[in-house]
């Protein structure tokens, strides 16, 4: 898929099943030289001809290709912060399906049935933060997504414990929300509460 | 086989003891909750005050070898979150329940970062009465520990039902509630009100937190309450706002989340997650039995937001 052309070619249905057998599978950095080393190597290991020198399933894959990401490409992964939320989620969602919560424990750094219930009511709030404008939905939610992403982030590099980035949004949705009583005329309208009450 | 000599009379005994054992904080923050929403708001933040209590209280009980002043600084932790919502849902335009939702977060955040180092040590137990003394079978005796909290819990709901019904203070958080122009008309500050009853809320919500943490299941962790703070937020509901129907709905909600387990000592494996589901199929079930066309959610508060 990502050479545009399948690893082996041969003359008959034989040929090519032999050459899957025998042969390595081509490195994909000679084909296409923009592949990143980290997709390369997680390829490399995804193909291997032995069973036990391959990923244990996709979801170690995918673990295995963001963590050479990371360990490769810092900038990058501090830009993509926000994508990298969604396939952290879309790690998470395998691992879970795959019955493997060590996997779900390796990328939010635990798993957690409570953590799980924020995410869902982070999205009725983002609906909230967004005065319930779907195009201004987007935004929110990524900018939001962007903070839960670095909260991994702050774990792995500040050793601040990964409660710290719910701590901050709860904070952030409740001063937010709050401020909700200055929209409009803030001055007049505080005045005018004041007097009624 | 001291477990298999009661057969199936076993999952009847568990079910008892899960209705004694899990309903504790379901009806402290039920009951705190219909307090609050008698008065014409919604606390769902609960949640996170409950989270908070259980960390508090695990925390103080750690550290002055006393449960019971863990169950009071809960109890103080959950009035200071209620008037922080209730401050802040009291400023115009702000909406009670995204603030609620926001407030849980902000607690359950809070409880996890705080709590950290609470997470291996062994903290003291509140201690249990026991009322299987008649008994020699071990399973009726162990079914019948009763916390204290758990008839703490009992008076509070008989006593709030009562103080709503009879005493003045009761009839003025109704009024709040039902009315706000009414109130306003002979001269009820309905914003101290519910400042008053979202804390007091708050603070019940605290002591259920703190039951959590010190007696069953007894230890801090992160997946304590997994969602039982907003469950008993639901069950207000299905009690129609009455806090005699609210521990009513918290010890049917205890029995049913004890059948899974209960299946399972008996021998029935099968569908192990299916029966763990049976508590909200049951309110999602008693709740559709009990809705009609005809008459919207009746006992409802005139001014809560939900409804209106």
């Amino acid at each position: 898929m990502l050479t545009g052309e399948v690893p082996f070619k041969g003359d008959s249905q034989v040929a090519v099943a032999m050459k899957h057998v025998r042969e390595e599978v081509p490195d994909v950095q000679t084909k296409r030289a923009e592949v990143s080393s980290a997709l390369a190597a997680v390829l490399e290991t995804a193909t291997a001809k032995r069973m036990e020198n391959r990923y244990a399933d996709d979801a170690a894959a995918i673990l295995a290709f963001l963590g050479e990401v990371m360990a490769t490409q810092p900038t990058a992964f501090t830009h993509a912060l926000a994508a990298l939320d969604l396939i952290t989620e879309g790690v998470t969602e395998i691992a879970v399906a795959g019955d493997r919560p060590d996997l779900v424990a390796a990328v939010h750094g635990r798993a957690n049935a409570s953590l799980a219930v924020g995410y869902g009511y982070s999205g009725i709030l983002v609906s909230f933060l967004a005065r319930h404008n779907p195009m201004a939905i987007v935004p929110v939610a990524i900018l939001l997504g962007g903070i839960s992403a670095s909260g991994g982030l702050l774990q792995r590099r500040l050793d601040l414990p990964d409660a710290a980035v719910v701590v901050l949004q709860g904070i952030l949705f409740v001063a937010i929300l709050a401020s909700e009583t200055l929209y409009g005329r803030p001055w007049s309208r505080l005045w005018k509460t004041r007097e009624a009450g | 086989m001291a477990d298999g000599s009661l057969g199936l009379w076993g999952v009847p005994l568990a079910m008892l003891a899960g209705a004694i054992r899990v309903s504790t904080p379901f009806i402290f923050v039920s009951v705190g909750e219909c307090l609050t929403e008698r008065s014409g708001r919604i606390n769902l933040g609960l949640e996170g005050t409950l989270m908070m209590g259980a960390m508090s209280a695990y925390g103080v009980a750690l550290g002055t070898d006393s449960p019971w002043l863990g169950v009071l600084v809960a109890a103080a932790v959950g009035l200071l979150l209620g008037a922080l919502h209730a401050a802040i849902c009291q400023l115009p335009r702000v909406n009670d329940i995204a603030t609620g939702i926001g407030l849980m977060l902000f607690g359950t955040g809070l409880a996890f970062f705080l709590g950290k180092p609470f997470i291996q040590p062994k903290a003291p137990n509140l201690g249990a009465i026991e009322l299987g003394w008649w008994s020699d079978i071990p399973q009726v005796r162990q079914a019948l520990q009763v916390n204290h909290l758990f008839i703490i819990g009992i008076l509070l709901a008989i006593g709030l039902a009562w103080a709503l019904k009879n005493t003045r203070w009761g009839l003025i958080v109704r009024l709040a509630g039902e009315s706000v122009d009414a109130a306003l008309a002979i001269g009820v500050p309905v914003g101290r009100v519910r400042l008053i009853a979202t804390s007091i809320g708050g603070a019940f919500a605290g002591i259920g937190g703190a039951f959590l943490s010190l007696y069953y299941p007894g230890s801090w962790n992160e997946g304590l309450s997994s969602g039982q703070g907003l469950m008993a937020v639901a069950l207000v509901i299905f009690a129609r706002w009455d806090p005699i129907r609210c521990l009513w709905a918290s010890l049917l909600f205890g029995a049913a989340g004890a059948i899974s387990p209960a299946l399972q000592s008996v021998g029935v494996t099968q569908g192990y997650y299916l029966f763990s589901a049976a508590p909200y199929v049951l309110t999602l079930a008693l709740m559709i039995a009990s809705c009609s066309p005809e008459r919207s959610l009746r006992g409802a508060p005139g001014e809560l937001g939900a409804v209106k």
